[in-house]
């Protein structure tokens, strides 16, 4: 069942000396229940999108569909009940200094009218949801940003939303906080059954938790699909640029190991498998060597985890004549794996 | 000009201690009643300041125009000659033109203005990403400013607050030199103009220790209200 749609969702910034187009001619469907990531690079339009979701801006042209309501036919104060129901986390958990950790998990109930004894307990239940509940008298300046986000989650919950929007919510915190907060997440959207719409610029935060993803450049959604398909048929320039970040790990290492390969041995293609589960990288290895006159060095490897099974990256060294290198990359690309020529004579 | 020796500062027993006390209590008086009032005006004219600032809208525009005009107009006349020119509303409102209560109305008016463009930047500086995380809660106007703007900004009200006070102290003492009562007449009149350099002095350090109490309760209460860095 569809939760959210964009249709042709425009939004103009007017500026003093010209227009910003800041999102362009979106479409986007997102089902119920579903985790759908938004990547791109900062200022590709994806905090602009999410914003006009919950009316916090207009669009410019272009219509958003929740569940049966469209965003922009809501009265102002239609609008509020509706923001009601979508929780926000941020970058910056925004969280007021001025209220303790309980009182802020029970801002929402308060603004929304419930008495004072219902939402704290209310409160109670969500601190301990994200397994805090110790800290509901201490006040945010005393926890550490994994815990500050935990509260952020709490409190996105506290009027039972629909819909979680987490833009850049781990942007701020350290790996390991980060995967934490993303198996919070995943926890929260199997519980629960939240859509939640995960805004990033880490391919890594959408690898672990998204199933379906689109990504974003200057204002547009230039590549949409599901995750595994993403990753191992990344289509374009800045999708393809997101997936290596991720499947190779340090990129000035790599880059540094491969400029030493390609120096010491410079006859020889190096060249870059991505495969999903499904696929495993063995036994397209052992083929090649067995098909064709080429001895294959593995130069590096790695199998990474997401929601819907894994996906590997295997970049290989093929040694062997030119010709017989050429024949390989054919083969493969035949096969529908996913191969870049990273270097090839 | 005779008896102006340095011993002239303490002549203790020609100081009439009745009158001093009388005076303290007439500058207290002052201080605390125009604060008050400068507090909850500085405050109401801070909040239209800020909400109408840049928020598009006919209405928001021209109310911030006009609260600007009059905030910039009142804040640049002197204290001494503000009082003066409103002679006529002073008298008009509270019926006379001498005693504490005849200087407040300028009290109130010189400090509002100061006070309310301080809590304008201070509500400038709340986050203005949490305003954000609240709005995006449902929250209306009213919602913002009671529950954000206000409370994230109070450590910088009450700083603000003990400055615009300090000044309050000063005008009162100014005030008195065209018969507020208060310290500052008792040393204008019995200091100045009766030569007793000993009522001078002591005035001086009254209103001294006042400004150092203000400052240091100030202080104290700023932080105790600063959950920023615990
Ligand atoms: N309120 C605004 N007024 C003018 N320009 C804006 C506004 N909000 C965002 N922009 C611009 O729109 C573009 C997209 O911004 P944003 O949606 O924040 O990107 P992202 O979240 O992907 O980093 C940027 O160029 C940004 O400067
Ligand atoms: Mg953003």
């Amino acid at each position: 069942m569809i939760m959210i749609e964009f249709k042709n969702v425009s939004k103009i910034f007017k500026l003093k000396d010209k227009n910003l187009k800041a999102v362009q001619n979106v479409n986007l469907k997102i089902n119920n229940g579903e985790i759908y990531g938004i990547i791109g690079y900062s200022g590709a339009g994806k905090s602009t999108l999410v914003r006009m979701l919950n009316g916090l801006e207009t669009p410019t042209t272009g219509q958003i569909l929740i569940g049966k309501h469209n965003i922009s036919d809501l009265s102002t104060s239609q609008l509020r009940i509706q923001r009601k129901k979508i929780g926000m986390i941020f970058q910056h958990f925004n969280l007021l200094w001025s209220r303790t950790v309980l009182k802020n998990v029970a801002l929402p109930l308060e603004i929304a009218g419930v008495s004072k004894e219902k939402r704290l307990q209310k409160a109670r239940k969500l601190l301990s949801l994200v397994g805090l509940e110790n800290r509901g008298n201490d006040y945010p300046s005393e926890l550490s940003g994994g815990q500050k986000q935990r509260v952020g989650i709490a409190r996105a919950l506290a009027n039972d939303p629909k819909i979680l929007i987490s833009d850049e919510a781990t942007s701020a915190l350290d790996p390991e906080t980060t995967d934490d907060i993303l198996d919070l997440l995943t926890d929260i959207n199997k519980r629960l059954g939240i859509t939640i719409i995960l805004i990033t610029h880490e391919m890594h935060a959408v690898r672990k938790v998204a199933s379906k993803v689109a990504v974003m450049k200057a204002g547009r959604i230039v590549e949409k699909g599901s995750l595994i398909d993403i990753f191992t048929h990344p289509k374009n320039e800045v999708t393809k640029q997101f997936v290596n970040k991720e499947a190779n790990g340090d990129e000035k290492e790599l880059q540094s190991t491969l400029d030493n390969v390609i120096h010491s041995d410079p006859k020889n293609a190096i060249i870059r498998l991505i495969f999903n589960g499904s696929q495993s990288g063995d036994p397209v290895v052992s083929s090649i060597s067995k098909k064709y006159q080429i001895q294959i060095s593995i130069i590096q490897g790695n199998v990474k985890q997401t929601r819907n099974g894994a996906i590997g990256s295997l970049i290989i060294q093929l040694i062997g004549n030119h010709d017989e290198q050429e024949k390989v990359i054919e083969y493969l690309q035949k096969l529908q794996i996913e191969t870049e020529v990273i270097y090839h004579e | 000009m005779s008896n102006q020796g340095l011993g002239s500062y303490f002549k203790f027993n020609s100081v009439n201690w009745d009158d001093i006390w009388n005076a303290t209590g007439e500058t207290v008086w002052m201080t605390v009643i125009s604060m008050i009032l400068v507090a909850i005006f500085g405050i109401i004219l801070g909040l239209i300041l800020f909400e109408t600032k840049n928020k598009g809208g006919f209405w928001s525009h021209l109310i911030n125009i006009v609260v600007s005009f009059l905030v910039n107009i009142f804040r640049s006349i002197p204290f001494i000659i503000l009082i003066v020119l409103l002679l006529p509303f002073t008298k008009a409102i509270v019926h006379t033109i001498i005693g504490p209560e005849a200087a407040l109305p300028s009290l109130i008016i010189s400090a509002t203005p100061f006070y309310a463009r301080m809590i304008e930047a201070d509500l400038r500086e709340v986050d203005s990403g949490v305003i954000e995380a609240v709005r995006s809660m449902g929250a209306n106007r009213w919602d913002v400013i009671w529950k954000v703007l206000l409370p994230e900004s109070t450590p910088a009200l009450i700083a603000d607050g003990t400055v615009t006070a300090i000044s309050l102290i000063s005008y009162t003492a100014m005030a008195g030199a065209i018969g507020s009562g208060g310290l500052g007449q008792l040393a204008y009149i019995e200091g100045f103009e009766s030569n007793n350099n000993t009522v001078t002095l002591v005035a001086t350090i009254i209103i001294l220790l006042f400004v150092l109490i203000i400052q240091f309760l100030g202080d104290k209460w700023a932080k105790r209200c600063d959950k920023r860095n615990l």
